[in-house]
């Protein structure tokens, strides 16, 4: 089957490569678009192996909904408030490239030597097709088999959802919410940009939250109160 | 009943901690209701379990729980009730409990009032979880509580220098005896197996089964001596008993004359399966018990502090209790005990008394008279020095009398047993001389103090009713003993040295067989009135019994003519023989020579240590190593860099290791 | 069971009670938070959570002599789900007893409801990984305790430090998720079933005789114990641990320093002892050297912080160490399959229950005092509680309870725990590792004794504190120094239904839909 195999490694190379870029991007506008991209080519293998539901759920769900309202909210932000992806330094790059090149070769050692393989089980696309299909097959697993796992997930989406109340309501609708600036730094040993005086003594409301903001940005030198380990110091990101 | 056995120390535990938490800030003055509603309820208690003991003659067992279950070391809590915990029980419980109303009174306006009632049920908890302890790991448990407790409340006066030296010395020289104690469950643990002494099976019935060697059993009875000669106060570890009088009075009662003292006579009595089949162990015993009644009561005779004679008093009689048990006459010991607990805190007891009366004064010379000032006192105080001197027909004859026929008639060392009965017939002399001395210088003559500026007075009745009471029971207590070595308390705790009879009666056979080898008549004759039986004969008993009673009286004529009738003049007699005096004065010398060949080398040695090993060797060590660890931690955590990526990588890195250290080595890809 | 004839019987509701219990506090509270006036809610709320924890406390009594499967062997009530639901509800009760004074003194800034709500189902998804049966059950309960975790670590969302902590365990715990996710497909391709007993089964069967087990076994091993290290915080993946902890509030650092970590262990218990035991004599040297470098780093990085919860942080990595000790000195003899006979190590996991349950006392009990610490106006570093034995005896007293039972000093639970594993090492023929407990306990004895030092024989030159009354935190220290006092000497009782656990291993994989009716596809 030629053309299936060169499909396959088309798609495959795609979704590597985006995967590569989405991570790669500065502009996180450029690296959900990447994601996108991604998320599509997995639908496709899905496909190829006769999963279509799960293929069409990963467009619904995740390149559908999940992905377009991210980029909607990015849309609506405004641009000074947008995070800005740090790169590393060098070294830290070429030590997490090899890391990952050793990871890749290891998890191939394991694909190429493997000999044990689990029992097929009943679920054959024979029994599949008596059933109807791949929807009808997983919903006849979803709800019996997965029954308590499936509703475990819902009670991690409502978590979730809850969570997300939580974090970004305004503390009460008397006080003034203000507009955060702190964003989201992986460069940064606090993880967030913005420079919060840490009080001493209790974590009592720290409601002065939005002293010194700055938008992130390159040159900017950032002043810590104290390094992680509690030694003051001043530095730019990174301990001395 | 056996479920209820665990209220009896439960009950001043709890009375303790709601004194300690909660009267404290809410009625310190009440906190004694507490004290003496639990303790009145563990007597309670304890005389039903005494009924049902004495009606069924079945020991009581109750197993709370285990502690510790790991592998062969099984660590039991476990309550254990026979005729001898019975016994001891009631003894302990009702003492206690007059001793708490009687403190009522005389700790009356004491500043921590419910300090001194949250530490005396917490040691009648401690002494009644050592008594009815099924293993000896308990026992130890209660061991150390009550020393503990002790330690407290001898120092309870402590911003006194003296009372918290006195408390420190009470607690290092116990400790000293507890290591051999500890080290004897440990030695019993890997002898036997297992710790607890009671059921199937402890160590009672492993010993009953099995072979164990004389050797082992020698040890294991020496070191748990060695607890004993620390807590019971015997040569040389006596030393702390005297100064523990620095503490309140019914303290000295309770802790130091009545209960916990006797701990260590409990013990040994507690373990006399392992004891019969150890003489050398026994021999030990029965020779510090005779040197300790001696030489206590020697001390006792020139001390002129009334709490400390009375003291001296006590390392005495503690003396004749181990040369009881030595001599294999266990129940004598324990009859000893009890009669002795009941006299002696009634001593203890009066002489408090006198002290209040007094406002403060100890010093017998600066008193006398004092017969009209304070009747009750003086009468039940007298009653009880009769019974300590051992005349007829008081608690203290009928015990002490036994002891000295049980010396003389002892089979287990023959030849020693003519020197040990000699050695106790000179104490009891000994013994009438310094109580009536007492007596005498106490309450009689004139009055040696300032009578303008000193009003002795009666105790009030809280104080003065447990001193009747306990006169009353040392009447009356002698009857139980009734007669000699056949008396209903002897019937009563047959059943727990039912073995040790056993024992000592195939002893005594083969003691006879060797006798008759040597062919020494004497002892042949009186081998074979052994064989005839255990009981000693009536001419025997009398004729001790008629020994003693002249002995003691002597001791009292004597007493009278010295201090009364002033025929030998003491002060002339001391300025006479000053090296006798001083000797007896000084105790011996014992703590003397503890100072210089002691204390005073310890000390040279801790200071050599601390200056050269400790600060040189150690420290020098301990300090680099503490820096290295200080130097490797300040290293460590400037890894933890606070950057998230730098997280991620650590747990890459390792991942990405640990599968490749996996891989290589244990792997079948290389193979 | 196939496609065609599918079991539709429904579970066994009498087997979950106590897991039920919890979801359905967890349904009560988000009503009441809705309908509760607000000047009410806060009492309210926190006596919903105790009572509601309780009576799941109670529902284990039970549970405890069921020992059988449901939901088609996805969830498991046997010994090893009795005793960590235990542990986790004892955690529970006191978390919520510690945190609402804090609550309720944060006031106005922080929603109260929500607190309680994210708490019971954090508590609800480590009770379910401890009682799961199935590959994937562990999986989202994992991710429900954690996600609610997360949350709860950012939740004073305007200080600086909890929403850095928030963020770096956020990222990080994806990060290991991901690893887990990994090796749990790996452990799926291998044995074609997601159930434990099929994954024991099968991979049992597959390496059987075998010397050398093969690269993708191993992988599948790897990767499980990368992900659930991370859960555990186990060196090096622990680094998370000091900024989450240090940046959360404190009843939250209490909170999240037991019951994550708890179900991080239930998962390493399920995975690995109930799934892969069979390759145990491979995974228990890794555990083992893990153990190792954890407790030696956790106890020498924390000699040199002055910030308490900082310190503490690396203390409850130590504290992994000493646990995982336990893990490892499981084995498995030769034989394969549910033979109980063949395990010797059984004393190992034990060990390693007891002490999670005596860490719950002891590190919890740290945790509150230093809240009661800080809601008088104090800071938490070694400066702010110096001289505190003479301005407030009382916890300064139960500090140094909690600080001493770490040590691990008898008679005290910590000792008791750390005797357990000792033992358990060395039955195992360890003896190296017993030693390295000993030593690291005896680094470690430096910087606890410190706390214990500072409070007593400093002068304070605090001044600013102010007055407040908290009776919930106050019962609960006063409780958790009462248990650490006198837990150990009952420890024999509870080692033994600890040892209940290794019904875990027998229980039948799944005992419903027996004699159920079969509906057949029409």
């Amino acid at each position: 089957m030629p053309w299936e195999t060169l499909i396959f490694f088309l798609v495959g190379a795609l979704a590597i490569l985006s995967a590569l870029g989405m991570v790669a991007m500065n502009n996180p506008v450029h690296s959900a678009i990447f994601l996108v991209i991604c998320f599509v080519q997995i639908a496709g293998i899905f496909v190829m192996l006769g999963a279509e539901y799960l293929a069409v759920i990963q467009i619904i769900v995740y390149t559908g909904a999940v992905m377009v309202l991210l980029l909607f909210v990015l849309m609506l932000v405004d641009m000074d408030d947008l995070p800005e992806f740090h790169t590393a330094e060098p070294l830290t790059r070429v030590i997490g490239t090899l890391l990952g090149v050793m990871l890749l070769i290891e998890v191939a050692i394991a694909i190429g030597t493997r000999t044990i393989s689990g029992a097929p089980g009943t679920d054959t696309p024979e029994a599949v097709a008596l059933v109807g299909g791949n929807t009808q097959a997983i919903g006849r697993v979803l709800y019996t088999k997965y029954l308590l796992p499936f509703e475990i997930i819902s009670m991690v989406l409502t978590v979730g959802v809850l969570g997300a109340i939580v974090l970004a309501l305004p503390e009460r609708l008397g006080l003034e919410a203000g507009r955060r600036r702190d964003t989201i730094s992986l460069g940064h040993p606090r993880g967030t940009d913005t420079v919060l005086p840490i009080e001493s003594g209790a974590e009592t409301a720290n409601l002065s939250g939005r002293s010194n903001a700055q938008p992130a940005g390159v040159g900017r030198t950032l002043i810590m109160a104290t390094d992680p380990d509690d030694q003051p110091v001043k530095v730019g990101g990174r301990r001395s | 009943m056996d479920r209820y056995l665990v209220l009896i120390p439960l009950l001043p535990l709890l009375a303790s901690g709601f004194n300690l938490l909660v009267s404290r800030k809410y009625f310190p003055e009440k906190a004694h209701i507490f004290a003496i509603l639990s303790v009145a309820g563990s007597f309670i208690l304890s005389l039903l379990v005494f009924r049902e003991i004495y009606d069924n003659e079945g020991p009581l067992h109750q197993h709370l729980w285990s502690w510790i279950a790991s592998g062969r070391f099984h660590a039991e809590i476990g309550l254990f009730a026979d005729q001898l915990t019975a016994v001891m029980l009631v003894m302990v419980t009702f003492v206690s409990l007059l001793v708490h109303i009687y403190s009522v009174g005389y700790m009356h306006g004491d500043a921590s009032f419910y300090r001194f009632f949250s530490w005396l049920p917490l040691f009648v908890f401690t002494m009644l979880v050592l008594v009815l302890a099924d293993n000896y790991l308990l026992i130890f448990f209660g061991w150390e509580g009550v020393g503990l407790c002790s330690y407290l409340l001898i120092g309870y006066y402590y911003k006194r220098r003296s009372a918290g030296n006195a408390a420190k010395k009470a607690f290092i020289v116990n400790r000293i005896g507890d290591v051999g104690f500890g080290l004897g469950i440990m030695l019993i643990f890997t002898t036997f197996g297992t710790i607890s002494f009671a059921g199937e099976h402890g160590v009672f019935s492993e010993l009953s089964h099995g072979d164990y060697s004389t050797k082992t059993l020698t040890a294991i009875g020496l070191l748990l001596f060695t607890g004993a000669v620390g807590k019971s106060a015997q040569f040389p570890l006596h030393v702390w008993l005297p100064d523990a009088m620095e503490g309140p009075t019914p303290v000295s009662a309770l802790i130091h004359a009545a209960t916990m003292v006797t701990a260590g006579i409990y013990l040994v009595a507690r373990s006399n399966p392992i004891y019969m089949q150890a003489p050398d162990a026994m021999m030990v015993v029965a020779v510090i018990g005779a040197f300790t009644a001696f030489m206590g009561a020697t001390i006792a005779t020139v001390q002129n502090d009334i709490k400390r004679v009375v003291a001296y008093s006590t390392v005495s009689q503690l003396g004749y209790m181990a040369l009881a048990l030595g001599v294999g006459a266990w129940v004598t010991a324990i009859f000893h005990l009890v009669a002795h607990a009941f006299f002696k805190a009634c001593l203890f007891l009066g002489s408090g008394s006198v002290i209040h009366g007094m406002h403060e004064e100890q010093d017998i010379q600066k008193m006398g008279g004092l017969r009209k000032f304070m009747p009750i006192t003086f009468w039940t105080f007298l009653i009880a020095s009769l019974a300590n001197a051992g005349v007829f027909p008081f608690a203290g004859f009928w015990s002490k009398d036994e002891i000295i026929t049980g010396a003389w008639e002892s089979s287990i060392f023959p030849r020693f047993g003519d020197l040990l009965t000699v050695v106790a017939l000179v104490t009891a002399f000994i013994s009438a001389y310094y109580m009536f001395r007492l007596v005498f210088l106490t309450f009689f003559g004139k009055p040696r103090f300032d009578e303008s500026k000193i009003h002795p007075h009666e105790s009030p009745s809280i104080m003065t009713l447990p001193l009747v009471i306990l006169a009353a029971v040392t009447i009356v207590f002698g009857a139980v003993g009734y007669p000699p070595d056949a008396g209903r308390f002897h019937k009563f705790l047959e059943p727990v040295f039912a073995t040790a009879q056993h024992h000592e009666e195939a002893v005594i056979a083969e003691t006879a067989t060797h006798e008759e080898e040597a062919g020494e008549t004497g002892a042949v004759a009186e081998a074979a009135e052994h064989e005839e039986g255990h009981h000693i004969s009536n001419e025997t008993i009398i004729t001790f019994a008629v020994i003693s009673t002249i002995l003691a009286l002597g001791g009292i004529l004597l007493s009278w003519l010295v201090f009364m009738k002033r025929r030998i003049d003491p002060v002339a007699f001391a300025v006479d023989h000053p090296g006798l005096y001083n000797f007896l004065y000084k105790k011996w010398y014992i703590d003397e020579v503890y100072n210089a060949e002691v204390v005073f080398p310890m000390r040279r040695l801790a200071m050599y240590l601390w200056q050269i090993i400790d600060v040189k060797v150690i420290d020098g060590t301990l300090m680099g190593v503490a820096r290295g660890f200080g130097d490797l931690s300040q290293g460590l955590r400037t890894l933890q860099t606070g950057l998230v990526r730098n997280y991620a990588l650590a747990i890459a890195l390792g991942m990405v290791l640990i599968i490749g250290i996996y891989f290589a080595a244990f792997s079948s890809l290389f193979r | 069971m196939d496609l065609l004839n599918l079991d539709l019987s429904g579970p066994q509701w009498g087997l979950v009670w106590p897991q039920l219990i919890v979801f359905l506090l967890a349904v009560v509270l988000v009503f009441a938070d809705a309908f509760i006036p607000k000047h009410r809610s806060f009492e309210m709320l926190t006596g919903i959570s105790i009572v509601g924890y309780l009576l799941a406390l109670g529902a284990l009594y039970w549970q405890h002599d069921k020992h059988a499967a449901t939901f088609q062997g996805s969830f498991r009530a046997d010994g090893l789900t009795v005793f960590l639901s235990l542990i986790i509800l004892v955690a529970a009760i006191f978390s919520v007893l510690t945190s609402a004074n804090y609550l309720k003194d944060y006031g106005e800034r922080v929603p109260i409801g929500e607190y309680y709500i994210l708490l019971a189902f954090s508590v609800l998804g480590a009770l379910l990984v401890s009682s799961a049966g199935d590959l994937i059950t562990i999986f989202v309960g994992i991710e429900l305790t954690a996600l609610a975790t997360y949350v709860l670590t950012g939740y004073t969302k305007r200080n600086a430090q909890a929403v850095e902590g928030a963020l770096k365990y956020f990222l990080l715990g994806i990060f290991a998720s991901a690893i887990l996710l990994y090796g749990m497909a790996w452990a799926y391709g291998l044995s074609g079933s997601t159930g434990l007993d099929n994954i024991r089964a099968n991979v049992g069967a597959a390496v059987e005789g075998q010397e050398w087990f093969e690269a993708s076994v191993l992988l599948a091993l790897l990767l499980l114990i990368v992900g659930l290290g991370f859960k555990i915080a186990a060196v090096p993946f622990h680094m998370w641990t000091p900024d989450a902890y240090e940046g959360a509030p404190t009843p939250v650092t209490a909170y999240m320093s037991v019951i994550p970590k708890a179900a991080g262990f239930a998962a390493m218990i399920r995975l690995l002892v109930q799934g892969l035991g069979p390759l145990s004599e491979d995974w228990r040297w890794l555990i083992a050297v893990l153990a190792v470098l954890t407790m030696m780093l956790g106890n020498i990085v924390a000699l040199s912080q002055r910030n308490l919860k900082r310190m503490l942080a690396y203390s409850s990595i130590a504290h992994t160490g000493y646990m995982m000790v336990g893990l490892a000195a499981y084995r498995e003899g030769t034989g394969f399959g549910n033979d109980l006979e063949n395990i010797i190590g059984t004393r190992g996991v034990s060990a390693l229950l007891y002490y999670m349950l005596a860490y719950v006392f002891m590190n919890i009990g740290a945790f509150a005092v230093l809240t009661w610490i800080q809601a008088r106006g104090r800071g938490v570093t070694l400066d702010d509680v110096s001289g505190l034995a003479s301005t407030d005896p009382l916890p300064a007293a139960a500090m140094a309870v909690f600080m001493v039972s770490l040590m691990g000093i008898p008679p005290l639970i910590g000792f008791y725990a750390k005797y357990y594993v000792i033992l358990a090492a060395m039955e195992a023929d360890m003896l190296w590792l017993a030693i390295a407990v000993v030593l690291a306990s005896g680094i470690s004895a430096y910087f606890y004794l410190r706390v214990v030092a500072v409070m007593y024989f400093s002068s304070s030159d605090v001044t600013n504190t102010r007055s407040v009354r908290t009776p919930l935190l106050n019962a609960s220290i006063i409780l958790l120094v009462i248990g650490n006092l006198v837990l150990g000497l009952f420890s024999a009782g509870i080692v033994d239904l600890s040892e209940d656990w290794t019904n875990a291993l027998t229980v039948a994989q799944t005992t419903d839909g027996a004699d159920a009716a079969q509906v057949t596809n029409p």
